[in-house]
């Protein structure tokens, strides 16, 4: 019994700083915040309604793959016709890679004939830290009870190669389907590629 | 920059045309050089693939952490050739914000091998062309490619090149070693513990496989023994993980670094997990037997079961006269009921623990439903011990039921089962390192322990029963029987209203009303059954009644929200953190309403005037992880220190590392470790 008593002091806590995401087929993590065209939104006000989030840095070569093949505007209308609200959010920190204020925002949007229901800018890394967002292109899907149902990569080709779109496995078209659907999602996580978010601490 | 890229240009085109190719991208310059002078047909050929990199820049190792991307080589190789993986240099851990990731700065060198055609002809060429594509980044990032090619001699004999005999050298010495000695890691809930041959103290672990660590999260290594422990921070990909975890760990930081590659057996895979198991941290397999099989033992004498168990030995006495055999048949039967149930019980811990459910020993009074049906058990018990109601084969009138044949069998083999569901909350010090052990240890060892329990429970009664002549020893049966019977009804209704008081704990006053309507049903039920001996219908309501009275019971949910009581600091490790990192001495009572131990401990040394006097003076912060209701971040702080259930004290001396107080808790063990604190 003595000898065990060493065996229970071994091991410690494991340090608590992880940088993780929330857990999928919880509650998605509150948050609020403005949004290129000027309105306060909030994930609550969304109740009802499915959400997808996509973290975005215009200057990332893995966004750049999926904008300028058209893959992220696709993937958008499709959802838009779904009735989904697509969130896309900018959380490089000012003077960072990526970093926009409303009105660059507004221009990338048109520019790239992107089609979100709202661009939140999220300067200070708030609403990236709470869904633990580690790159950009990043997804997270959110259904009508405000349960987070899918987060990770876009897609299963890890890489800034523009012609690897073709032939690629959408996981959140794919999690979308099966939410609509009343199904369980089959791919619930990923681990997501790209470039890190540009946060500033 | 610009000399040193003019300086590769002019080297580039000196060397020999076969030799070496280099290109220049906006932020690295990279070659491609083969270590030997040619290749032998169906040789090997060692290739350096070495970049440097802007200043401020990095590349990635194969698991990238947080983000980027590893190195990708696409080949262009004559048929018959075949080229090997990728050999990385160690990796360190670039910070990117709040993320990490794991990455080569400087002038890293990666190596791979080219095998030639078994058929290639001496004096031909080996002509091998390589796209590479690599993500570079310093804040932003940039996905850079170089196409290489060499033209090989095919030699008869190849000789090392000296003119990159020092790239090798030094590539190889960035190279991780391969660990000497064994490693074993373990998974418990959403972090892994690994187990390596402590050559520092301050180590961090880099999984081959992305996904497996939260690479930000601080890992914390400590020393036992010639071992080290390792706990990390599972990542999203840790329930893929099945077989062997292979990655490299890293002793010390920055330039005196040592790296060692190592391929970790999991625990429950193979043998057992070297020293997060007791068998390796000294004691042994057999030393865990022998203690669940006494603490088993002792559990015959707690007050829950003991009446249990008294009832069942008078009723062998009785029966002593009889037929021997029968006697030995029910004693084998009541032991297979212990068994039976505590193997099911300890399979159930197990198989949910493999399923990844964070959960320990006692789990099953975290449910209300459970402890709601037990309090129910016991109570029918009570009623049955004070001859409020009778069943034809019961534990009371056991002696016919003797006679009686097939159900006195199963009446044996209940009241085994009864035992344990009794036993269960008296699970106390003495059994909590073995059930902790059985926890951790691969299934088979695991449930054996829970078997030697078992066995441990069951013996008195079994080995009573095997001889006649100690039978005969008891005192002789009489009318004193009864009535010592009927006392005894009194210790189990105390056991049922402990069971309602945990329902209190649990479910708050609806709960408990619930529960009381519960009882009353049971009562009622008793009471019907015994009129049905004259009227049929009666016993079919009495059994309509408590099913009726298992209704209440689903309906019994978890009081999700705790009221902290006034002075009581509810569990939370990043509290805990921040108090430790403000220099607080911290006591914290792993506990649960349900833990007999646990409450005789809370009412006895945590409250002596000693104790509270010294938690005072030295300002000590008291926290209480309340392990009632089910808690996965209590769970896992438990698991974290090796016990797989409550009672568990700590004591943070200001600042400092964990002390885990011995049990039994005793208060000359609570002020030393105080006085430790202060020292």
């Amino acid at each position: 019994m003595m000898k065990l008593s060493h065996f229970t002091a071994a091991a410690t806590f494991a340090a608590s700083a992880a940088f993780a995401g929330p857990a999928v087929d919880a509650p998605a993590p509150a948050f609020s915040g403005t949004a290129s065209n000027g309105e306060t939104i909030s994930l609550d006000q969304f109740k009802g309604e499915l959400v997808v989030l996509e973290w975005t840095n215009d200057g990332c070569p893995f966004v750049q793959k999926h904008y300028e093949t058209g893959n992220m505007q696709k993937t958008q209308r499709i959802a838009n016709e779904a009735d989904v609200v697509w969130i896309t959010v900018i959380s490089s920190a000012p003077g960072k890679q990526g970093h926009a204020d409303a009105a660059r925002a507004n221009e990338l949007t048109a520019g790239y004939k992107a089609e979100p229901d709202f661009v939140l800018l999220d300067p200070d890394g708030v609403v990236g830290k709470a869904y633990g967002a580690k790159t950009t292109p990043q997804m997270a899907l959110i259904d009508q009870a405000g349960v987070l149902r899918y987060q990770g990569a876009i897609d299963d080709r890890p890489t800034a190669n523009h012609a690897s779109v073709e032939g690629s496995t959408n996981y959140l078209l794919a999690a979308l389907d099966e939410v609509s659907d009343g199904k369980p999602v089959t791919v619930k996580e990923t681990r997501p590629y790209g470039c890190s978010v540009k946060y500033g601490s | 920059m610009r000399v040193f890229s003019f300086l590769v240009a002019v080297l580039a085109l000196a060397a020999p045309a076969y030799a070496q190719t280099t290109v220049v991208t906006d932020h690295a310059q990279s070659r491609l050089a083969p270590e030997t002078d040619g290749v032998e047909p169906g040789g090997v050929i060692a290739l350096a693939f070495a970049q440097r990199l802007e200043e401020g820049w990095h590349v990635y190792w194969k698991n990238p952490g947080d983000s980027g991307l590893p190195l990708d080589f696409k080949w262009t190789l004559p048929a018959g050739a075949e080229a090997g993986a990728i050999y990385y240099p160690a990796p360190h851990r670039i910070p990117i914000g709040p993320l990490v990731n794991f990455g080569h700065e400087g002038a890293p060198v990666f190596l791979t091998r080219v095998t030639a055609p078994a058929d290639a002809v001496v004096g031909s060429t080996l002509d091998i062309a390589l796209e590479a594509t690599w993500l570079i980044c310093a804040d932003i990032c940039v996905p850079e490619t170089g196409s290489f090619s060499l033209s090989i001699p095919v030699v008869e004999k190849a000789s090392a090149d000296p003119q990159v005999a020092a790239l090798f050298a030094g590539a190889r010495t960035a190279m991780p070693t391969p660990l000497d000695g064994e490693a074993h890691y373990a998974v418990q809930g959403t972090s892994l513990t690994l187990d390596i041959p402590a050559l520092g103290e301050d180590a961090y672990f880099f999984p081959d496989m992305p996904g497996a660590s939260e690479p930000a999260a601080e890992q914390r290594a400590r020393r036992k023994g010639d071992r080290l422990l390792v706990a990390i921070a599972g990542g999203p990909d840790l329930d893929a993980l099945s077989g062997p975890l292979s990655g490299v760990i890293q002793f010390g930081d920055g330039e005196g670094a040592q790296s060692y590659s190592l391929t970790a057996e999991r625990g429950a895979a193979d043998g057992g997990v070297a020293s997060t198991s007791p068998n390796a941290a000294g004691g042994s397999l057999f030393a865990l037997f022998i203690a669940a099989f006494f603490g088993g033992a002792i559990l015959n004498l707690m007050p829950c079961v003991f009446p249990i168990l008294f009832v069942k030995a008078a009723s062998m006495a009785k029966a002593a006269s009889g037929e021997g055999a029968s006697l030995r048949r029910h004693g084998v039967l009541y032991g297979a009921g212990v068994i039976a149930s505590f193997a099911a019980l300890g399979g159930l811990l197990l198989l949910l623990r493999a399923g990844g459910e964070e959960i320990g020993w006692g789990f099953h009074l975290q449910s209300p439903a459970v402890v709601a049906l037990s309090a129910y058990v016991l109570f029918a018990v009570g009623l049955n011990l004070a001859g409020a109601f009778h069943v034809g084969s019961s534990i009371q009138n056991l002696g016919s039921g003797l006679v009686a044949g097939k159900s006195g069998d199963a009446s044996a083999f209940m009241t085994g089962v009864l035992a344990v569901i009794v036993a269960a909350p008296c699970v106390g010090p003495l059994l909590t390192a073995p059930v902790g052990a059985a926890a951790i240890l691969p299934p088979l060892q695991g449930l054996s322990i829970f078997i030697a329990m078992a066995l441990g429970l069951a013996a008195p009664y079994v080995a009573l029963s095997f001889s006649p002549g100690a039978a005969r020893l008891l005192p002789k049966p009489g009318p004193w029987m009864d009535r010592f019977r009927q006392a005894l009804a009194f210790p189990v209704f105390a056991a049922a209203g402990f069971f309602i008081w945990v329902l209190a704990a649990q479910t708050g006053q609806k709960g408990l009303a619930f529960a009381i309507t519960g009882l009353i049903a049971v009562a009622l039920g008793a009471r019907l059954w015994e009129w049905g001996r004259e009227a049929k219908g009666a016993r079919l309501a009495a059994v309509g009644l408590l099913l009726a009275a298992l209704v209440p019971v689903s309906l019994m949910k978890p009081v999700v929200a705790k009221e902290a009581a006034a002075g009581v600091i509810p569990f939370d490790p990043s509290d805990i953190e921040a108090r430790r990192a403000a220099g607080e001495t911290i006591f914290v009572d792993f506990t649960a309403a349900w833990c007999v131990t646990c409450q005789v401990n809370k009412l006895t040394v945590l409250s002596s005037p000693a104790v509270k006097a010294a938690f005072e003076e030295k300002g000590v912060a008291f926290v209480t992880a309340d392990w009632t209701n089910r808690d996965p971040a209590i769970e896992r702080a438990l698991a974290e220190f090796g016990a797989n259930g409550v009672p568990l004290y700590l004591v943070y001396p200001g600042g400092g590392e964990a002390i885990v107080l011995e049990q039994p808790l005793t208060e000359r063990r609570i002020l030393e470790a105080l006085n430790r604190a202060a020292s």
